[in-house]
């Protein structure tokens, strides 16, 4: 947390936005305000969420009553039908013939519309739409990405319209990813299920049983990487993918290292992984992605090495791996 | 009273007002916007429509945005620098001769889509997809 992207002269506005709704000052001040504007959004969802049960599905469902925002999942055009019937013939919200078009394209995961003709205390004066028309893996994240959204800036007025660019590149996008990562496992109701998967190991196996427990429309990644940064001990998640690297002219195409996170002990005890290192064939993650099955073993890191000839330290870890599609998940843990 | 014709006597109020306050003639203010002297003096007394286009043309010729005279001076402290009819919308509203009104409510229910979370960016609207959009809202437009 705390870095992110130089932000255009349009997000700045952004920023500063979110930083007077959320009382940090008039002006956004840079990297060092990150943590203070998710302290901050934390702060304010902490009263919605008093007395609740720790399960993040319930979390979701009281923020998003407190906003006044509704989810609607698609998962058919059936389902687009009965959204465009509802809101744009039903209720004139023009913005809703967008949805079409939009939630035909692979690339968007979510959508969130301000109702144009909404009173101030309608359940669904925000609309925000989840594009699960081919996978159902960001349904939980992206309920959280679009209550922070709610939670950290104001209220867009009828016609300042000011409009976000949401993508990946976006610097404020990347704020309010860290505010849902926070807010999805929030930390004074998700610890307790790491704590008391904390006294075994960290397999996917133990992974599986926290989401089972505490979030099971969550997806397994999101779940990993937020059992990690709390797990007290040395931890690292990574997806292994197979990705091309050009070397002397030519493409190497391997099973590599994409790094999703690392622990705090991790870094005290030298835990560590490479981006885009090879995965060893000798190692549980090669295994688990050449048979398809899931495995756990420990091995000795010694054994990942780099094209230049470094070797990860002398450690022996345990590594626990499951394929996904096309990829690999992977916990490294000592 | 309509809230068009309300909405109509209030943007005309703004402009003869910023007009004067900038010690612009109606004369001079209809020669740099391009329409003519008698249309502005009916605009500016809430006798006529004005289309998205011209209104752009008229902000433009007083150094306002469209915000400014749809909805008055951006409360202080606020950044006034919001809202414009994008230029392409101004054109598609010029082809299918919109109201103002009916161009604001294209540009709102454009705009209530306020976030969009995808792994790739967006393209500023064209002509086009202005028309497109039109075509797919125009019955809902009342009301």
């Amino acid at each position: 947390m705390g870095t992110l992207k130089r932000p255009t002269p349009a997000e700045l506005m952004q920023f500063d936005a979110i930083a007077r709704h959320l009382r940090l000052g008039k002006r956004w001040a840079g990297p060092e305000m990150v943590a203070d504007a998710v302290a901050a959004s934390i702060a304010r969802a902490d009263p919605i969420l008093a007395g609740v049960a720790p399960r993040g599905e319930l979390v979701a469902a009281m923020l998003a009553s407190h906003y006044h925002v509704r989810f609607e999942e698609v998962r058919t055009a059936r389902d687009i039908d009965v959204l465009e019937d509802r809101y744009l013939r039903r209720k004139r919200e023009l913005g809703f013939a967008q949805l079409r078009d939009e939630l035909q394209n692979p690339k968007v995961d979510a959508l969130l519309f301000q109702r144009v003709h909404a009173a101030e205390d309608d359940p669904d004066r925000w609309v925000a739409v989840l594009n699960l028309l081919i996978t159902d893996d960001r349904r939980y994240w992206n309920k959280f990405h679009e209550l922070s959204h709610r939670i950290a800036e104001p209220p867009q007025r009828l016609l300042p319209f000011r409009r976000q660019r949401v993508d990946d590149r976006n610097a404020v996008e990347a704020l309010i990813d860290t505010i849902a990562g926070e807010l999805a496992f929030h930390r004074r109701l998700f610890r307790p299920f790491v704590g008391a998967a904390a006294g075994g190991v960290l397999t996917i196996q133990a992974i599986r049983s926290i989401r089972d427990a505490f979030a099971p429309t969550a997806s397994l990644l999101a779940v990993m990487n937020a059992v990690v940064a709390l797990w007290p001990r040395p931890a690292l998640a990574f997806v292994g993918r197979v990705r091309g690297r050009v070397h002397d002219d030519r493409v190497d195409r391997a099973l590599r290292v994409e790094m999703q996170g690392r622990n705090g002990p991790a870094r005290r005890s030298g835990l560590y992984m490479i981006p885009n290192m090879r995965v060893p064939k000798a190692s549980t993650v090669h295994a688990a992605a050449q048979y398809k099955q899931e495995r756990t073993e420990y091995e000795r890191l010694a054994i990942w090495d780099t094209s230049e000839g470094t070797h990860l330290p002398d450690l022996q870890a345990l590594v626990s791996a499951t394929p996904v599609g096309a990829q690999v998940y992977c916990l490294v843990s000592m | 009273m309509t809230a068009d014709t309300s909405l109509r006597i209030e943007v005309g109020r703004r402009i003869r007002s910023i007009r004067m306050s900038k010690g612009i003639t109606g004369q001079r203010l209809a020669q740099m916007a391009r329409i003519s002297a008698p249309y502005l003096s009916e605009i500016e007394r809430g006798l006529s429509e004005v289309s998205g286009e011209k209104l752009l043309r008229i902000a433009t010729s007083l150094g306002v945005s469209v915000q400014t005279l749809l909805e008055g001076s951006p409360p202080e402290g606020q950044a006034a620098s919001g809202v414009t009819i994008p230029s392409a919308l101004a054109q598609a509203a010029e082809q299918l001769k919109l109201s103002y009104r009916d161009t604001v409510r294209l540009l709102q229910g454009r705009r209530s889509l306020v976030a969009r979370r995808a792994s790739g960016g967006q393209e500023d609207w064209q002509v086009e997809d202005w028309l497109k959009f039109y075509r797919k809202v125009k019955d809902y437009l009342e009301g």
